[in-house]
């Protein structure tokens, strides 16, 4: 399936993302297309590269990878993001447990989570879907619940970056991979993170 | 009687906790990231862990606790986790869970008996180094809580009743929550 | 080699800690109350402790870097530091400081060994309630700091000096906040 945007999709720069897409061709191999979007403005992607893995995967006591996983998955899910909510979804799964992470996406509330990791993606939901209502108390409330502002931090910044990327992805349509191709880049993003060669 | 004046009252390590919070505090906390928090080995195979540790120090507080809240997340099975603490080599549980098992009681004999065999084995199930790692935590955790408890000879409550109702507790409101010295 | 991939070239229990800062942040919280918090005894003694019970578990990378640290709050003494380890007995410390060893060893056997005689023999030489805890808390702490560092076979560097310029470390800056990168 093409992107909407073929001339984006025709038109990879030399870098890291024109050699990864290239190498999967070769094999015949499906990629997940959200590498042509990075290939077709490497100068300023390979910040978006950066920043990902910093919001993700900086090493804090506050708020673990996996949870940070969840909630990207959990914001890709509440704005309908096929592609995101898999991809994320399966990251989570390999770093907190497939079982506990299916659960939150079909229903929070009745999932094994505990309330005070409730508390916080009831927070992320309003940022989402709700974000005129959003005061002050709700961050009191959730600092109730146990969190650190390290951990809302996170938190916040997980759920704000997964909303411009469920907008990027499905404006620029890119389509979700079979679940085994998600399962395994989950498993990858899980193990290795985001940047693939930048710094 | 314990050997220091405790709060009256309180059984095992809640006794020590209270009497000195700013030890409390953090020691509260890890066994909450470790026990509590979500991950891929679930809460009652965690507790199971706690329990086997507890029973290779003969703490009988920790393991009787422990073994209540495995107990309780895994539907009441109070037998699988007495079969466990008994032999859990032979036990109704997951051969990665032995594997981590084995790893975990080796650990609470000294770091060093830990093998790349035994660690070989875990990850040959489908374990990966972060179960691995917190195996090896929650081993040497319950090494330090059992001998708290009974370096202290804290109180320990003789009916199994207490440990079922502490257990429910402890399941559904967490480590944090539930020693909180307020009412919840 | 480590058993599992832990980042590369940080010793001991340091590379364990970066490995997960969630459970990394209440263990170093932990040591700092107990070895540098407000207390009766010294900051020299309760490293003694924790170098003594280290020893007891054959835990090099602790009892190295847990014997400079106490060496550091002794204006430098590793002599008495090693003669604690040695024969505490009849090493030149306090008698009270000797009955709390004792303790802190039963406590490294198993917190069944411990005694109400060795309880009384404290409280006879002068140790609190509070100090009793203490020395209990410390070398049950250490029975798993040592094993967290050996269970996992992190890396044991073996330069001298590394230890003695980590004591020192550990000694001033403390255990709370992580070490400058």
């Amino acid at each position: 399936m093409k992107l909407h945007l073929p001339d984006v999709e025709a038109n990879a720069k030399p870098g890291i993302y024109k050699d990864l897409i290239g190498g999967a061709r070769k094999r015949g191999e499906a990629y997940p297309k959200i590498w042509d979007l990075f290939a077709f403005q490497p100068p300023f992607t390979a910040h978006l590269s950066n920043f990902t893995e910093g919001v993700l995967r900086t090493p804090v006591a506050s708020l673990s990878p996996g949870m940070r996983e969840l909630i990207a998955a959990f914001t890709s899910y509440l704005n309908e993001c096929a592609f995101c909510t898999k991809a994320h979804a399966a990251a989570a799964s390999e770093l907190l447990g497939e079982d506990l992470v299916a659960g939150v996406l079909h229903d929070l509330e009745s999932s094994a989570l505990r309330p005070r990791e409730k508390a916080l993606l009831r927070f992320t939901a309003r940022i989402t879907i709700d974000l005129p209502t959003l005061t002050k108390e709700h961050v009191t409330a959730v600092r109730g619940a146990g969190w650190d502002d390290e951990a809302i931090y996170f938190a916040i910044t997980t759920c704000a970056l997964f909303n411009f990327y469920n907008r990027w992805i499905t404006a620029t349509g890119v389509p979700e991979m079979s679940a085994e191709a998600h399962r395994l880049q989950g498993q990858a993003l899980a193990r290795h993170g985001y940047l693939r060669g930048e710094k | 009687m314990p050997h220091i004046p405790l709060p009256d009252g309180i059984p095992g390590i809640r006794g020590p906790m209270m009497f000195r919070p700013e030890t409390g505090k953090p020691l509260n906390e890890l066994v909450d990231v470790l026990l509590g928090g979500p991950h891929t080995l679930t809460p009652g195979e965690r507790e199971l862990i706690a329990t086997c540790v507890s029973a290779h120090n003969d703490c009988r507080f920790c393991q009787t606790i422990h073994g209540a809240i495995a107990a309780h997340h895994l539907g009441g099975n109070e037998d699988l986790v007495r079969c466990v603490k008994e032999d859990f080599e032979t036990a109704d549980v997951s051969p990665k869970l032995k594997a981590l098992l084995a790893i975990a009681v080796k650990t609470a004999e000294s770091g060093k008996n830990v093998t790349t065999e035994d660690i070989g084995r875990a990850r040959s199930l489908g374990a990966t180094d972060l179960e691995i790692h917190d195996t090896v935590l929650i081993a040497a955790v319950f090494c330090l809580c059992n001998r708290y408890v009974d370096g202290l000879a804290t109180w320990t409550p003789e009916d199994p009743e207490y440990y079922r109702q502490r257990a429910a507790l402890v399941a559904t409101q967490g480590y944090a929550a539930s020693t909180s010295p307020k009412p919840v | 080699m480590a058993h599992i991939a832990l980042p590369e070239g940080l010793p001991g229990i340091v590379s364990a800690f970066a490995f997960r800062p969630e459970t990394a942040k209440p263990l170093r919280e932990l040591a700092e109350v107990l070895l540098r918090g407000p207390s009766s005894l010294s900051s020299g003694e309760r490293e003694m402790i924790a170098m003594f019970v280290s020893s007891r578990n054959d835990c090099y990378f602790c009892q190295t870097s847990h014997r400079a640290a106490a060496a550091h709050h002794l204006e430098g003494d590793y002599e008495l530091v090693d003669a604690v380890r040695s024969d505490y007995l009849n090493a030149p410390v306090s008698a009270k400081l000797k009955t709390l060893l004792t303790i802190a060893g039963h406590v490294q056997q198993g917190g069944r060994n411990v005694t109400a005689a060795d309880i009384a023999e404290a409280r006879a030489q002068g140790a609190t309630d509070l100090e009793i805890h203490d020395t209990v808390l410390i070398a049950a702490a250490f029975c798993m700091y040592n094993r967290y560092v050996d269970g996992l076979a992190t890396f044991t560097p073996e330069d001298p000096n590394l230890y003695h310029e980590m004591g020192a470390r550990m000694a001033t800056q403390g255990y709370a906040s992580k070490p400058a990168a």
